[in-house]
């Protein structure tokens, strides 16, 4: 040993033996890292099963959740061939639970004593399965056995009183063999087992369960619900099982021993359960059950409800066509034919001067139901038909009113004499009319025409009397004369247009006038040279030649008489009155 | 468990003769026509014991068979012992017996086995030598018996009783 490593032992020699001693056990520790691996399942395996339990759960529960959110598809295909059967037994539960449902309710439902249940039920405000359970549900259960699934011993047993013994022993070695023969009988490798078995009055339920299994022996008709009440004590003791602080191996002798057990398969605590279960769901079934039959209910009700509605709400149309035809002017209703909604038909008497009854048949409101109408005619006397006639046959003119009133014909008014001296005869020889009463005042129309044309010419002929040409010197006239003109112009032609129509002859004068300045002689000539010219200008404006050459040229008034100078007419013609 | 039951099964080739031990040994609840249709009947009987205790048998005699097929296998499932029955007269059986030992440890490791060896009544007739019983003595019990004349019946089931208390 050299200098330099006596020093290095003097100065690090304890240190050495530290860092061999760790490094000595790093390499134990990773050596047992190493094997920890392949000894972790029997260490698993001999771990205390409580502790390890508990210590499991969490990690387990929490690698499963990830597992499953990982590694999804995988998992489902390992538990798809546990959870198939699981769900298709389910489902077939349910599907023979439904089925037993249907055939209890058939066979119950048309037969006198379903009738008498249901009566039962609506008189009782029960639902009718709460009836039905209540009269068929009586059963007993003699036996309640917890069997050993693979050895078919009996684990426990309880018996209602009064019953003769049994060897239970054999009875469940028995059953449990012929479970297992049904079952690699008919189901094969498959889970399904005997769950059932009846003969007569007496009836065999087995409900398994993974270590054990209930066989319950019933006479009578059990409800569903105790199947579920044997269940729920089938998994409590196999929870029980879970929960005992033994060995697995003696868990289930261990529960069977227990005083509890005797309580929990009690036949009438059994009996007590059920019922209990079907109370509780009455409620539901209840709802679930009334609302088909509820509609059943109303749909038979309301389809003839419906017809009924319909057809009466027919009647009451064709009743309110049949008033208003019966009111209809004209019309004898003779019979009304009708199928509801299909066919109408109306048969009469209809007068040829009656208002039609389309009308009346459209208002009616049958929904497209196009009435049929066959009518013959005949003549009504109905007072609105007979004016109706009266006023085609008379053709009354304007002024006149004609009415019927009981078959009395009234006709007033005022009207061409012509016309009442044609009509007044006809009027009593319309058909229907009982009586006339005329009262129609005759008259001429030449004459209102002369007496129109004769007022109106006196209009004229003052209207003329105020129109004057003024001059302003000898021939020459104002500014005015030209729309003086005009207006006499106007006036002559109307006037000579009335007298040639009514035959009324009338004069027409035309004066010159002149102021009193002047001699008589210039002032005569004057006038009439005034006169001529008004005349040729009134030919010049239109007027009648012939009217103007039969003028008087009236010059005689004097100048004294004027105080004017001008010109002017004037016509003359007799007055009727005179 | 009522009465510290235990389950047996009894095995043996067709014509051997476990029926007719049950029917000597224990009440028969049940038809033996089951035996025909399910392949299997079940009986009990409580064996009293020497120290005062009852030990109650539950005796599936399954139909007989030179082997054991999968409904057979499941009617040993649970069983605490086997009662192997041969036809001294017929040594094949004996074979039958050995070989449906051998199938039914498969399912049941732990379970006790007792040999019988059935009509003692006919021995002046049996084929299986003494030797053969002399050597299978050696790895089990083995009880002659004879279900006619009930000689080693009641021995037999005592003994697989008190085995299976033990």
């Amino acid at each position: 040993m050299g200098d330099l490593e006596r020093l290095k032992h003097l100065l690090i020699a304890d240190e050495r033996e530290v860092l061999s001693r760790v490094e000595r056990r790093v390499e134990a520790l990773e050596q047992v890292n190493a094997e920890l691996a392949s000894q972790l399942p029997s260490l698993v395996r001999a771990a205390p099963v409580e502790p390890m339990n508990r210590a499991l759960a969490n990690p387990v529960a929490a690698a499963l959740g990830s597992a499953v959110q990982r590694n999804r598809t995988s998992i489902v295909d390992a538990l798809f061939p546990v959870i198939g059967p699981i769900i298709r037994k389910a489902i077939a539960e349910a599907l023979r639970g439904l089925m037993r449902d249907m055939n209890r309710v058939l066979e119950s439902t048309f037969t006198p004593r379903g009738i008498r249940w249901r009566i039962e039920a609506w008189s009782s405000g029960l639902p009718y399965a709460h009836v039905v359970l209540k009269h068929t549900l009586r059963y007993q259960i003699d036996h309640v056995f917890l069997i050993e699934r693979d050895s078919g011993l009996v684990l426990h047993r309880v018996s209602s009183p009064g019953l003769p013994d049994l060897d239970a022993d054999a009875i469940a070695g028995m059953l449990t063999a012929i479970g297992q023969f049904v079952r690699d009988s008919v189901s094969g490798d498959g889970d399904d087992s005997l769950e059932a078995a009846r003969v007569g009055e007496h009836l065999l339920w087995i409900v398994e369960g993974p270590r054990a299994s209930l066989a319950c022996f019933i006479q009578g008709v059990p409800p569903d619900e105790l199947r579920s009440v044997l269940s729920d004590r089938l998994e409590q003791i196999h929870a029980d099982m879970l929960g005992a602080d033994v060995d697995p191996e003696d868990a289930m002798e261990t529960v069977a021993r227990s005083a509890d057990l005797d309580a929990s398969l009690e036949p009438m605590s059994l009996v007590a359960a059920s019922a209990s279960m079907v109370e509780q769901e009455s409620p539901a079934r209840k709802r679930s059950a009334r609302w088909p039959w509820l509609l059943a209910l109303l749909v038979l009700l309301a389809v003839p409800g419906w017809h009924f509605l319909r057809v009466e709400r027919w009647n009451e149309q064709v009743l309110q066509l049949r008033a208003q035809l019966e009111k209809h002017p004209g019309f004898q209703l003779s019979t009304l034919d009708s199928e509801p909604w299909e066919k109408l038909t109306v048969r009469g008497l209809l007068d040829a001067d009656a208002e039609p009854l389309a009308p009346v048949l459209d208002a009616a409101g049958l929904d497209g139901i196009r009435p049929e109408i066959q009518v013959r005619g005949f003549v009504s006397t109905d007072d609105a038909v007979l004016a109706k006639r009266a006023r085609r046959m008379l053709d009354a003119p304007h002024g006149v009113q004609v009415d019927v009133k009981d078959g009395v014909l009234t006709v007033r008014g005022d009207a061409e004499l012509d016309w009442v001296t044609r009509e007044k005869p006809r009027a009593s020889l319309i058909a229907g009319v009982r009586q006339v009463d005329w009262q129609v005042r005759g008259h001429d129309p030449r004459t209102a025409a002369m007496a129109a044309a004769r007022a109106e010419l006196h209009e004229i002929s003052a209207r003329l009397d105020k129109t004057r040409v003024i001059f302003l010197r000898d021939s020459e006239a104002d500014a005015d004369a030209a729309a003086s003109l005009g207006v006499m112009a106007s006036a002559l032609s109307r006037a000579h247009a009335l007298a040639t129509n009514s035959g009324i002859p009338f004069a027409l004068h035309v004066f010159g006038y002149t102021d009193t300045p002047g001699t008589d002689q210039i002032n005569l000539d004057l006038r009439v040279a005034r006169a001529a010219w008004l005349r040729d200008k009134l030919r010049e404006n239109g007027v009648d030649e012939k009217l103007l050459e039969g003028a008087v040229m009236d010059s005689g008034a004097s100048g004294k008489d004027s105080e004017f100078r001008g010109a002017g007419v004037r016509i003359e013609f007799a007055d009727a009155t005179q | 468990m009522s009465t510290n039951a235990s389950k047996v099964c009894l095995l043996g080739d067709f014509g051997v003769g476990k029926t007719s031990l049950v029917a000597r040994y224990v009440r028969n609840t049940f038809s033996d026509s089951y035996l025909t249709t399910v392949g299997v009947k079940v009986d009990s009987k409580e064996v009293p014991l020497a120290d005062g205790a009852v030990r109650k048998l539950v005796i599936w005699d399954i139909a007989g068979k030179s082997g054991l097929d999968a409904l057979n296998m499941s009617y040993l499932r649970g069983a605490s012992g086997l009662l192997l029955v041969a036809d001294g007269t017929r040594e094949a059986t004996l074979r039958s017996a050995v070989d449906l030992l051998l199938q039914s440890r498969s399912l049941l490791p732990d379970a006790h086995a007792i040999l019988l060896i059935n009509k003692l009544d006919l021995v002046d007739r049996w084929e299986v030598a003494p030797a053969t019983l002399v050597e299978l003595r050696k790895s089990m019990t083995v009880i002659e018996t004879s279900a006619r004349q009930g000689d080693g019946v009641e021995q037999a089931f005592r003994e697989m009783a008190t085995r299976l208390h033990a």
